[in-house]
């Protein structure tokens, strides 16, 4: 009860954080961080229920289209679980190029569910910049985030 | 396993294109109004504490910058204010000088501090004034305070005094309102002493001492210092401490005057400075 409470806390802090903060001038995205360390950690069932939660609830507080979001982070959920798997070993390069690259994968996701079903016209190579960026600092973050230590 | 998994996703994607199809075509939807409503409270009350505290520390850091300034501008200040301090005591002391030398016939020449004594024991210093100005030895060296001490030689651009603190020096005075007589005569420190006082003459803690005229060598009526302490012991005399009227350790202008011509010379006079000579 106390350790859901907990994990309840985090992820309003996690929401609070992504309305809010900017790191270098840009949002942060601490739901796809949030979403591939669950699926890491967890199972693919934990990381795709918190994202797509994590993601819906975004989706609704950004009041532009619901699902991008959602999708987005539940594909980072699901897929993380398959770094835990296999040949894969922890290591901070891993959790790095991990979050990274999901982070970014979930981006792209957003950014083409949004050029799909609205009328969002945003140029792709500034988005892909920015992605970057976001990809890079969540890619540290989770570079740190050593599931054994945390979990 | 694998299956469910790969399903679970499939229906996750399945779901959120429904869901952004349905939008398109039936317009955005909210389902979490209620949630988000919520939310934005709180994300709202948390700003505003954030926005306080950081406000705060935005305050903290601009006082901080202004304290900055004004100490700054306050050191500014209190140097100046300590030169113009500097400057008015100067001015007073100048004008003290004039007055001596406008009024006093005993008037000689009025010297810069050039150098303090080197020796050990010494407590001289040289003069920029020699000869020239109508300096000679046993001449009388004062400072608007008072008694700073007496020329022990002169020579052509300089001359050399002899502090009241000297251990060589020794003057005639008279001490408190009652005006008794002593010999003055320098510690070797920073301080003088009255020589030859019985214990049946009453001296005080801050009693005045000036000079008598007695010697013959000083003028009357110079302050020399006053008492800073008596000490009881057994013996013909007391021993007294006698504070000079000048700061010897701060001297940098003296006035040379001689004693008034009108009065006699005291015999003995030429025996006592030689005395008091090194």
């Amino acid at each position: 009860m106390k350790r859901t409470l907990k994990f309840l806390l985090l992820c309003l802090l996690v929401l609070i954080a992504d309305l809010n903060l900017k790191l270098f001038g840009l949002r942060s995205d601490f739901a796809s961080l949030m979403a591939f360390w669950v699926g890491y950690s967890r199972s693919a069932y934990s990381g795709i229920a918190l994202g797509a939660s994590l993601g819906l609830v975004e989706d609704s507080l950004g009041a532009v289209l619901i699902g991008p979001g959602m999708l987005s982070r539940g594909a980072i959920g699901f897929f993380a679980h398959y770094l835990s798997k296999g040949f894969f070993r922890w290591t901070p390069l891993l959790g790095f190029l991990g979050a990274a690259g999901l982070t970014f994968l979930g981006g792209m996701t957003e950014y083409a569910s949004l050029r799909v079903f609205s009328d969002f016209q945003g140029a792709l190579l500034p988005g892909i910049l920015k992605l970057i960026a976001q990809s890079l600092i969540n890619g540290t973050l989770g570079a740190m985030l050593e599931p054994e230590n945390i979990g | 396993m694998r299956s469910k998994r790969s399903l679970l996703f499939v229906l996750l994607v399945v779901a959120a294109a429904s869901v952004m199809t349905y939008q398109v075509r039936k317009g955005a939807i909210d389902p979490l109004a209620p949630v988000n409503k919520a939310f934005y409270g709180l994300s709202g009350g948390l700003q505003g504490a954030y926005r306080s505290v950081t406000g705060f520390f935005t305050d903290i850091t601009a006082n901080s910058h202004r304290v900055k300034v004004l100490t700054k501008r306050l050191q500014d200040m209190k140097a100046r204010y300590e030169k113009a301090e500097a400057g008015a005591l100067e001015a007073a002391r100048l004008k003290a000088l004039l007055d001596l030398k406008q009024h006093s016939p005993q008037y000689v020449a009025t010297a810069n501090v050039v150098a303090r004594g080197a020796g050990r024991w010494a407590n001289t210093f040289t003069i920029d004034a020699g000869r020239e100005e109508g300096i000679q030895k046993n001449m009388i060296a004062i400072t608007p305070d008072g008694l700073a001490g007496k020329v022990i030689r002169a020579e052509k651009g300089y001359s050399l005094v002899l502090l009241v603190t000297d251990a060589r020096f020794a003057a005639a005075v008279r001490l408190g309102p009652g005006g008794q007589e002593a010999i003055l005569a320098g510690s070797g420190a920073n301080d003088c002493i009255l020589k030859y006082v019985t214990y049946d003459i009453k001296v005080n803690k801050g009693d005045k001492v000036a000079t008598s005229g007695l010697d013959g060598l000083f003028p009357d009526g110079i302050n020399a210092g006053q008492v800073s302490k008596v000490v009881e012991e057994t013996g013909f005399f007391r021993r007294i401490t006698v504070k000079p009227a000048v700061d010897t350790s701060d001297i940098e202008q003296v006035t040379i005057i001689k004693k008034d011509p009108s009065l006699p010379p005291v015999p003995g006079q030429g025996q006592q400075t030689d005395e008091t000579h090194p």
